[in-house]
């Protein structure tokens, strides 16, 4: 597809990403237009564009997923250019195609490179097979008789899972390879249970891993850099909560190599515009484990470190505009922390919550990327990712510092968020040292939960709350000043 | 009077009385004077045993929302007699509510008909999760309150069903 100049863009996208895009794209002096569901009628986003178009569906996702509707609109809007964003079309190559195919620029990689990314087994076979590093592994299809033998040639630690499988099931973790065949009996009979089909895939086990990710750009000229790392090991439910930049986890060796390996991947697929490879990394070795080809929700953290805007130069590479800059001139500065602000109830196993947004106000002087204002609701329509806050600091103490200061002055009211949630892992003395891996939040399962509250605090609450209420107050005045007088000791 | 508010979903009973300088907070065994003023910035600060508390408080009918030293709290006032039929049961298990917000994806139950204790009346789906709701006990479906794509918040009464013989 060819890159070229354009002067207007539209966001396939809403809520906090909508707007952080638009932001840039009018800093630019382009025109920004966006698509909007009825049930986004008044968000940020639409209020802050040049131009809103509204999509329908039978669902508000559907209109966002449905990619006819959206080309037709955009296309008929005069818009010279479509970004993504994040979720939804951003990583559909179909959808890329289209927009091409209506005369439009796709802000984003080729379809090639989403099709080939978007394949796991695929991308995993073409990293392999240009020599870099991928979990060392044993595909029982590939030759049965020796299944076992190749197995433990991988060696231990080691996972054994279902060809078939997904969700967990059937999977074993062999950690002593003299219980191998027996584990593998077990894992063949889980399989044929639950799957129907008994084959297996051997691959290593990380103990205790971190995720770890590497941004990179790539122009229409063949010019690749990344853009140093994030560590986004902090996640519940496979989702994660807390990302920064660089990794505390990392030598400065291990930074260069696994940089370098991530922007070989990259330049080993002709991979144009921004992209993010995922790295499980655990006792000083990584493997590959995906490409997203997309801008990441998490992109703030590197931004702030670099001082690169990445959708500034998504839509300079859109347009056909070499990179500039060499990866020596890439350079980062300080650190920086990402906080997701969900509504959610941590103390209910993270399970997502609904309410009007009665009071709204972001900390003053910290980049929150927000979709989301004083008045509207939170509803079960959508993700229930509500704010990032983004902060940097000199150092990563600085940094937590600040973090912690931020989210105690961010006012938000009518909906339940894992605010108290994120406190409480800021504080947490292993996150302080910058020892975690991706099942810590599980480990610690009383940074889900609630605090009991002191008598002075219940105090204060209540109070507060029972000369507001109306039928509390009322019963209150209701009693002549004498027998009030006697109250404390009448009941 | 007792008033019952629950503060983060924790249920906490409470009296506010009078004093000649002005109102006085009795929750469990303790008893504090309490005001909220404005101060010239229109800052709301809770006076309570002296301590001078700012807060920001939105308040929406019976639930009063505040936040405080960096945490939101939500606060619920239930009146007497709502409180004392929830403690009593009701007619448990007639009424199947939503545990966590979210849409309906399939609604294989009708209303009248018969189903038995275990047996799927919805399945919603909740950011990505999906969660069979079964019948807490053996029934008539009296009503199924959301249609297939209908979206709901929690608590919200998913189906009613009657017993038999009801």
């Amino acid at each position: 597809m060819t890159a070229r100049p354009f002067t207007s863009v539209l966001v396939a996208n809403r809520g906090e990403i909508a707007v952080r895009i638009l932001r840039t794209v009018q800093a630019l002096g382009m025109e920004g237009m966006v698509v909007y569901h009825a049930a986004d009628a008044g968000s940020p986003a639409v209020r802050m564009a040049d131009r809103a178009i509204e999509i329908e569906g039978p669902t508000p996702v559907a209109a966002y997923l449905d990619a006819a509707q959206i080309v037709a609109k955009a296309s008929a809007a005069g818009a010279e250019a479509i970004h993504p964003g994040y979720g939804f079309l951003s990583e559909n190559a179909e959808f890329a195609k289209a927009v091409a195919a209506a005369g439009m620029v796709f802000v984003g990689p080729t379809p090639e490179a989403i099709e080939l990314m978007g394949d796991k087994v695929r991308a995993r076979n073409f990293v392999e097979a240009r020599g870099f590093p991928v979990a060392p592994s044993a595909i029982e299809d590939d030759d049965p008789a020796s299944f076992v033998e190749r197995a433990r040639a991988v060696g231990a630690p080691l996972l054994i899972k279902p060809s078939a499988g997904g969700g967990g099931k059937g999977m074993r973790i062999v950690r002593d390879l003299d219980l191998l065949d027996e584990e593998i009996e077990r894992g063949r009979s889980e399989g044929l249970r639950y799957f129907g089909d008994g084959r297996l895939y051997a691959e290593r086990y990380v103990e205790r891993p971190r995720h770890i990710e590497v941004q990179v750009l790539g122009d229409a000229h063949g010019n690749v850099v990344h853009l140093f790392e994030r560590e986004c090991s902090i996640q519940r439910r496979f989702q994660k909560v807390v990302e920064e930049s660089p990794s505390p986890g990392l030598t400065p060796e291990e930074r260069t190599r696994i940089c370098e390996v991530a922007a070989g991947i990259a330049r080993a697929a002709n991979y144009r515009n921004a992209g993010t490879v995922e790295f499980i990394y655990g006792a000083g070795e990584f493997y590959f484990l995906e490409m997203n080809t997309r801008l990441q929700v998490e992109h703030p953290v590197t931004e702030e470190v670099t001082g690169v805007d990445l959708v500034a130069e998504q839509l300079r590479i859109a347009m056909g505009a070499p990179l500039g800059y060499a990866q020596n001139d890439v350079r980062i500065q300080g650190h920086a922390i990402e906080l997701r602000l969900y509504a959610e109830d941590s103390a209910r196993d993270f399970s997502p919550t609904t309410g009007p947004i009665l009071a709204y106000r972001p900390p003053d002087g910290i980049r929150v990327d927000s979709g989301i204002a004083e008045g509207s609701a939170v509803t079960a329509n959508f993700d229930p990712m509500l704010a990032k806050v983004i902060v940097h600091g000199d150092s990563r103490a600085q940094a937590i510092e600040r973090a912690k200061q931020a989210l105690a002055d961010f006012v938000l009211l009518g909906c339940k968020t894992n605010a108290g949630f994120l406190h409480r892992l800021l504080a947490d003395p292993d996150f302080a040292a910058g020892d975690m891996h991706t099942g810590s939040i599980a480990e610690k399962p009383w940074l889900a939960q609630e605090p009991e509250l002191d008598q002075q605090r219940l105090i204060e609450l209540l109070g507060a709350a029972a000369l507001l209420l109306v039928p509390v107050r009322t019963a209150a005045d209701a009693v002549s000043l004498q027998h009030a007088a006697m109250g404390a000791w009448r009941n | 009077m007792q008033h019952h508010i629950s503060v983060n979903d924790v249920p906490h009973r409470l009296w506010l009385g009078r004093s000649a300088d002005g109102y006085v907070l009795h929750i469990a065994d303790a008893v504090a004077p309490v005001a909220l003023r404005h101060d010239s910035s229109g800052q709301v600060i809770l006076e309570a045993n002296g301590r001078q508390v700012p807060m920001v408080i939105a308040v929406d009918g019976d639930v009063i929302h505040i936040h405080l030293d960096g945490e939101a709290y939500r606060l619920a006032y239930t009146d007497a007699a709502t409180f004392h039929a929830a403690a009593a049961g009701g007619a448990a298990g007639n009424v199947v509510r939503a545990p966590m917000p979210g849409v309906v994806i399939a609604s294989p139950v009708a209303e009248g008909d018969v189903v038995a204790a275990g047996d799927t009346l919805i399945v919603i789906e909740s950011m990505k999760l999906e969660t069979a709701i079964k019948a807490p006990r053996a029934g008539t479906v009296e009503t199924v309150s959301f249609t297939l794509g209908q979206t709901f918040d929690r608590d919200a009464i998913l189906v009613k069903l009657v017993a038999e013989g009801e």
